[in-house]
C-alpha cells in the first residue's frame, strides 16, 4: 500500500505531528472543499481508485484529477492546521 | 522520474491513487531527492488526518470475523464458496481490503451514495437497493464492484438457537446468502460472498442457528424486484 510506504519513508524526513483530530473536524474540512475536489479525494482515498480510473469515472481529463487532488490536499492542510491552533 | 513530474502527481502519490509501477518510480526518485521528500511531507499530515473522516460506527463483532475470513479467502457462510461457484458459474473474487473502509462507510451510513450514482452512470456493477418499509424490517443491499453487503434494521431478537438467514433467487430456487450478524439494536449485517444482481429477489427468514438449506415459512422480509 502506497500510504504505508510513503509514511515510512517520509517520517524519516518530516516530523509529522502526532495528533488525533476529531472526526467531525476532519469531516467538516472535507465537506467544505468544492464538491468536485471532495469527490475526487474520496474516490482516491476511501475507494482506492487510481487517478486514471477517477478520470474515467468522473469524465474529466487526467490533468484535472491531478490538480483537484493537489488543490484539495493543500486546502485540507490549511483547514486542519487552523483547527489545531 | 523528474522532479517536475513528481510535483504533478505528489498528491496522488500521497493518497495512494497511482498504479504500483509509478509508485515504485517515485520511491526510487525519493531515495536521491530528500528535498522532495520534505515537500511531500506537507501532504502527509492531511492524508493522515483523513483517516479520521472514516465513519466511527462500530460494526458487530461477527461482521469483523466475516471480513477477516473473507480476506483470507475462506468461505464466509453457508453454503461453501466452492459450492456456490460450481453451481452459479460465477467466480467469487478475493475481497479487496482497500475497498473495505469505503464499503463499511456505505453499509453503515450511506455516505458514498453519490459514488454509487457515479458508478451506475458509467455502467459498472454497482447498485443500492432499498428493501422493506419503515414500519417493519427494512434495509438495503449494496453492491459495489465485487463486494456486497446487506444491512437491515428493525430485527427482533431471534429465539434461542435460531438466526436470521438471507436468500436470493433469480429463477425459482432460493440460494442461501448466509446468516446475518445481528446487533443488540436490531441491526443486521451480512457480507456477501457471491455476486448478487439488482434483479434478484431477496428473502430473509428465521432458521436454526447453523443455517438451513432451504428457507422456512418464518419470513421476516421479502423483496421482489
Amino acid at each position: 500500500m502506497s500510504i504505508e510506504k510513503t509514511r515510512e519513508r517520509l517520517l524519516s524526513f518530516e516530523s509529522v505531528e502526532t495528533r488525533i483530530l476529531d472526526h467531525d473536524v476532519v469531516e467538516r474540512a472535507l465537506s467544505s472543499l468544492p464538491a468536485e475536489q471532495s469527490h475526487t479525494v474520496q474516490l482516491a482515498y476511501f475507494r482506492g481508485y487510481t487517478q486514471m480510473e477517477i478520470s474515467t469515472i468522473m469524465s474529466v481529463p487526467l490533468g484535472t484529477v491531478k490538480s483537484r487532488l493537489r488543490l484539495a490536499l493543500e486546502r485540507l492542510r490549511t483547514l486542519l492546521l487552523e483547527s489545531v491552533v | 522520474m523528474r522532479c517536475e513530474e513528481l510535483d504533478r502527481v505528489a498528491a496522488a502519490y500521497i493518497l495512494g491513487a497511482l498504479p504500483e509501477n509509478e509508485i515504485a518510480e517515485i520511491d526510487a526518485h525519493l531515495v536521491g531527492c530528500p528535498n522532495h521528500s520534505i515537500a511531500l511531507g506537507e501532504f502527509l499530515q492531511p492524508s493522515e488526518d483523513l483517516l479520521q473522516a472514516t465513519p466511527q460506527l462500530e460494526p458487530p463483532a461477527g461482521l469483523r470475523d466475516q471480513i477477516m475470513r473473507a480476506a483470507r479467502g475462506a468461505p464466509v457462510s453457508l453454503p461453501t464458496r466452492e459450492a456456490r461457484e460450481e453451481r452459479s458459474g460465477w467466480r467469487a473474487p478475493k475481497l479487496r481490503l482497500r475497498l473495505l473502509p469505503a464499503l463499511l462507510a456505505v453499509a453503515l451510513v450511506g455516505l458514498l451514495g453519490w459514488n454509487l450514482s457515479l458508478q451506475m452512470s458509467q455502467g459498472s456493477d454497482a447498485f443500492v437497493r432499498y428493501m422493506g418499509d419503515r414500519e417493519s424490517v427494512h434495509g438495503q443491499i449494496y453492491f459495489v464492484e465485487d463486494v456486497g453487503v446487506i444491512t437491515l434494521e428493525g430485527l427482533a431478537p431471534t429465539p434461542e438457537g435460531q438466526s436470521y438467514q438471507a436468500w436470493s433467487a433469480t429463477e425459482g430456487t432460493w440460494v442461501s446468502l448466509g446468516l446475518l450478524d445481528v446487533s443488540d439494536t436490531g441491526q443486521g449485517f451480512l457480507l456477501l460472498s457471491r455476486h448478487v444482481s439488482e434483479e434478484e429477489r431477496i428473502l430473509v427468514t428465521i432458521e436454526p442457528a447453523t443455517g438451513s438449506s432451504r428457507p422456512s415459512d418464518a419470513v421476516v422480509l421479502r423483496s421482489e424486484r
